[in-house]
């Protein structure tokens, strides 16, 4: 995930990591997503308010999930990405 | 297609016009998606291409309809002409002559634009009122000189696409991808049928093969979208 990301790859490496795994801690997001803290609440929020993702609480602990509109959205995120490169945007 | 002009031959007149709104249905499919990609970026430039697509869908629609409104005008003896009066026909066949001439160029100088990074308001804002004066005139001596305004618009048409066939030719050469090798073979055939009509003087058929070039453009363009 190096190298500099727009809001677009951003959003799907994010959802891409949720789609790995059946739960993500914030934490994993926070290192595996290369992003600050600040940076990624801001995105989590969002992609909740969008009802991409839900928010578990397990013992105290918080998850990040992927919810089925979140699924169909990272498919068709990935879609629109390849498009926009063909055309070198 | 630049002054609203019957050009090819009398068999191509119905399949220029599907093959028109072919197009025209492609380059909406391509702004809606790119439209989506500016919901989701944010960037300025995806909504300028988007705005770009959308206005060459637009030219394209205005050349399905504008040519049987123009025919029936021509004829003169068509029903639609005794319910609105044929001066009021004329206008709005200038109308939307100035309409089809400036969305074209319009588009394909944001398209410009946003391989060339340019993003100040007051650039486009300028370009823009250049593009207005220049389709407002074209559009007044069209009616007067057909055959230079239709190639002028051509080889305006082709100089601006080789702008765009050199951007997405450098674009294909660092991504060497399937997608990208369509959208600058697309943009290729598309210049080739500007190249083409601007023949179209010397021989009808030229018309003909214009047209085919585009719509083998266009058909690439719709094979991105599905990939």
């Amino acid at each position: 995930m190096a190298g500099r990301r727009n809001k677009l790859q951003i959003i799907i490496d994010i959802l891409t990591l949720l789609q790995e795994k059946e739960k993500v801690k914030p934490t994993h997001l926070l290192y595996k997503g290369n992003l600050s803290y600040d940076r990624l609440k801001k995105y989590l929020t969002e992609l909740q308010d969008k009802g991409l993702i839900i928010v578990v609480k397990e013992k105290d602990k918080t998850f990040y999930k992927l919810t089925d509109k979140g699924y169909n959205f990272i498919m068709e995120a990935k879609k629109i990405k390849e498009l926009t490169e063909a055309f070198g945007l | 297609m630049g002054s609203i002009e019957i050009w090819g031959p009398i068999w191509f007149y119905k399949l220029d016009t599907i093959i028109q709104f072919f197009g025209a249905i492609v380059a909406l499919l391509i702004a809606y998606y790119t439209y989506k990609a500016y919901k989701l970026s944010s960037k300025r430039s995806h909504l300028y291409f988007s705005l770009a697509f959308a206005l060459i869908s637009l030219n394209l629609m205005i050349y399905s309809v504008v040519l049987p409104i123009w025919a029936i005008v021509n004829i003169g003896s068509a029903f639609i002409v005794d319910i609105i009066s044929r001066p009021l026909l004329l206008t709005a066949g200038q109308i939307l002559n100035f309409l089809y001439i400036f969305s074209y160029f319009m588009a394909y100088a944001l398209l410009i634009f946003v391989y060339s990074k340019i993003e100040r308001r007051s650039m486009i804002a300028i370009v823009t009122l250049l593009t207005l004066i220049i389709a407002l005139y074209s559009s007044i001596i069209a009616r007067y000189y057909p055959v230079q305004t239709f190639t002028g618009f051509n080889i305006i048409g082709l100089l601006l696409l080789s702008f765009i066939v050199y951007f997405t030719y450098n674009n294909h050469k660092q991504k060497k991808s399937r997608s990208s090798g369509l959208v600058l073979s697309a943009f290729l055939l598309i210049s080739a049928s500007h190249l083409l009509t601007i023949f179209v003087s010397l021989n009808g058929i030229f018309f003909v093969f214009g047209h085919i070039a585009q719509l083998i453009g266009y058909i690439s363009l719709l094979m991105v979208t599905k990939t």
